[in-house]
């Protein structure tokens, strides 16, 4: 129990370092007394870089909660945020709001929309009896909105094609509001962590679960319409963001996070302090220049989490 | 004095044959019921439907008086407990956290594991021959010793009914007398229901057998009545033969002759 604090502590420091650190980088050199100044620096900071790393932070910590609670859900470790098809719905209902030509908020919206038709379409196809078949449906689901992905780009205009693959790959820098992304993290860290015992039990299996008093159904119901709420807020700010949501719960397992009391509030740090570092990474390394922080994510990550597996537990 | 369990014409479907129908069972405090039957018959079905984790399909079981499907899981599981056949593990976790999550159904949903749960955790851990292994990761135990695992979650489950799924599954001979020695010493005050493939195991540790037979029938009394050649015989399909061992001791043995390769000399 001890060593679970202290694991929540450290990753409580590394994130409020990430925050300093994004807060701190960038073309123009900001002090700190630009946050009580009124001057353009003050705009700056607060305007431009906290409503990012916000959004960056709070995307990645809704991932890799939605993430960790999938692969209880589908007692899979290699489920992510996007196996049922999420993103898939998301980035298609997104690339038809380009087309349609509207603006970011629409797309923004239109990605929320998709990403939730997608969770009810694969839950209504499948329901719980068997998660096989939850998680089947969902990677079939998923195939047929990569394809239709695919039919959207071959016909979108030049002139649209890079606005849309840039979405695709992830993507901080559209300045959506970071309220959404706020709301939806407290929220899901409200309703997730009253579960945590529940959910330590579910990963055990469905009747191991049910044999020790645990209301399976009601709660595999409440840990998919959370991890719905928490994805498709994500998608909405920032595209479909890979990695985030698969690797930062099994590094916090490596790290000995087995209780869910810890790897819940864990992973959302540690998520969230990981994108957010990829994202200021991202935008500083080749400015003015952009690259887009889900590539940058991954390339933090591969090493990061191949480490963690060669490290003895 | 309530049983701790009855069921009342209960038929269950066991995928698409029939496990038991129009059962009737009543088991009290005290008693050590064995299951037996061969495989694919339906009794981990059977086993599922007691303690309410599977759908019956007609019927009525009651724990201590009371209707279980009307029953909260919580309540369920404080009187029945279930050592499943094999056990499943996605994730790590170390040996006392998984003995640990026996105390689930005993404490309330807003509160942490104290001390004494820590310590009834490990009471049970050191009952099974776990003692010391606390830390380690349940997925580095062999399998013999994952099966001790299950049973310490049981033991600190603390459930009134044991249900046991096999539960000499993986142990070795000296393990297999160790953990139902364990289980019998107990049983005055619980009783016990264990799904097993030995013959020999429930003549030494039921008082009671249930046998399932083909299309749903039952055979069910004192094991005096119920374990002998005959029904036992009939129920594996095989010529079976009793032989008076030490101690007054009945074993059953299968008549069959050794296929041809097996005879003496030719290994």
């Amino acid at each position: 129990m001890k060593s679970g604090k202290k694991l929540l502590l450290a990753l409580t420091l590394v994130a409020a370092a990430s925050m300093t650190l994004a807060l701190m980088s960038g073309s123009v050199k900001i002090g700190w007394q630009a946050i009580a100044g009124s001057g353009l620096d003050h705009e700056l900071l607060l305007h431009l870089r906290l409503p990012r790393a916000v959004n960056a932070f709070t995307t990645g910590a809704l991932l890799a909660l939605a993430g960790t609670l999938m692969q209880v859900l589908l007692r899979n470790p290699l489920a992510d945020p996007y196996v049922l098809g999420i993103s898939g719905g998301a980035a298609v209902a997104a690339l038809c709001a380009m087309l349609l030509g509207l603006e970011s908020t629409g797309t923004s919206i239109g990605a929320f929309l998709g990403a939730m038709l997608s969770m009810l379409l694969v839950f209504g196809l499948s329901g719980f009896e068997r998660y096989s078949r939850l998680l089947l449906t969902g990677i079939v689901i998923a195939s047929g909105w990569g394809a239709l992905i695919t039919l959207i780009l071959a016909v979108a205009p030049e002139g649209e094609l890079r606005g849309m693959l840039f979405w695709l790959m992830g993507n901080l820098d559209n300045s959506s509001p970071p309220y959404p992304g706020l709301i939806a993290l407290i929220l899901g860290l409200m309703l997730s962590l009253p579960l945590s015992r529940d959910l330590n039990i579910l990963a055990r299996g469905n009747l191991v679960a049910s044999s020790l008093g645990v209301p399976v159904n009601r709660l595999q119901f409440s840990i998919y319409l959370i991890c719905a709420l928490l994805t498709s807020v994500a998608v909405m700010t920032a595209g479909s963001i890979g990695f985030v949501g698969l690797i930062v719960p099994h590094g916090l397992r490596r790290l000995g996070g087995h209780d869910h009391r810890i790897l819940l509030p864990g992973a959302a740090l540690l998520g969230g302090s990981l994108l957010l570092l990829a994202d200021t990474l991202a935008r500083t390394v080749v400015a003015p220049q952009q690259l887009p922080a889900g590539a940058i994510m991954a390339l933090i990550g591969v090493p990061l989490f191949l480490y963690l597996l060669r490290r003895k537990p | 004095m309530t049983p701790l369990l009855e069921a009342h014409r209960l038929s269950v479907l066991a995928g698409e044959k029939w496990a038991c129908k129009e059962l009737n069972l009543s088991i009290c405090k005290g008693e050590r019921w064995g299951i037996l039957g061969v495989n694919g018959i339906g009794k981990t079905s059977l086993l599922h439907a007691l303690c309410g984790i599977r759908e019956i399909q007609s019927g009525q079981i009651r724990l201590k008086g009371r209707p279980i499907a009307e029953m909260k899981r919580r309540e369920t599981a404080r009187i029945a407990g279930l050592l499943f056949q094999d056990s499943e593990d996605h994730f790590p976790s170390t040996v006392l956290e998984t003995a640990l999550i026996g105390r689930h159904p005993h404490i309330p949903p807003w509160q942490r594991e104290s001390p004494v749960d820590e310590k009834i955790a490990l009471e049970a851990l050191s009952a099974v021959g776990l003692a010391g292994t606390e830390q380690r990761l349940a997925n580095t135990l062999s399998g013999g010793e994952r099966r001790r695992l299950a049973l310490a979650t049981l033991l600190v489950q603390d459930p009134e009914l044991y249900l046991l799924d096999e539960p000499t599954n993986h142990l070795d001979l000296r393990h297999q007398i160790e953990v139902l020695d364990l289980l019998a010493n107990r049983s005055a005050e619980k009783a016990l229901v264990m799904v097993l493939h030995d013959p020999n195991l429930a003549e030494r540790y039921c008082d009671r057998i249930l046998m399932l037979l083909e299309a749903g029938q039952t055979m069910q009394g004192a094991k005096e009545d119920i374990l002998n050649e005959s029904s036992l015989s009939r129920l594996y399909d095989c010529p079976i033969a009793s032989i008076q061992g030490p101690h007054g001791r009945i074993f059953f043995a299968d008549q069959t002759a050794p296929a041809s390769g097996l005879k003496a000399g030719c290994l």
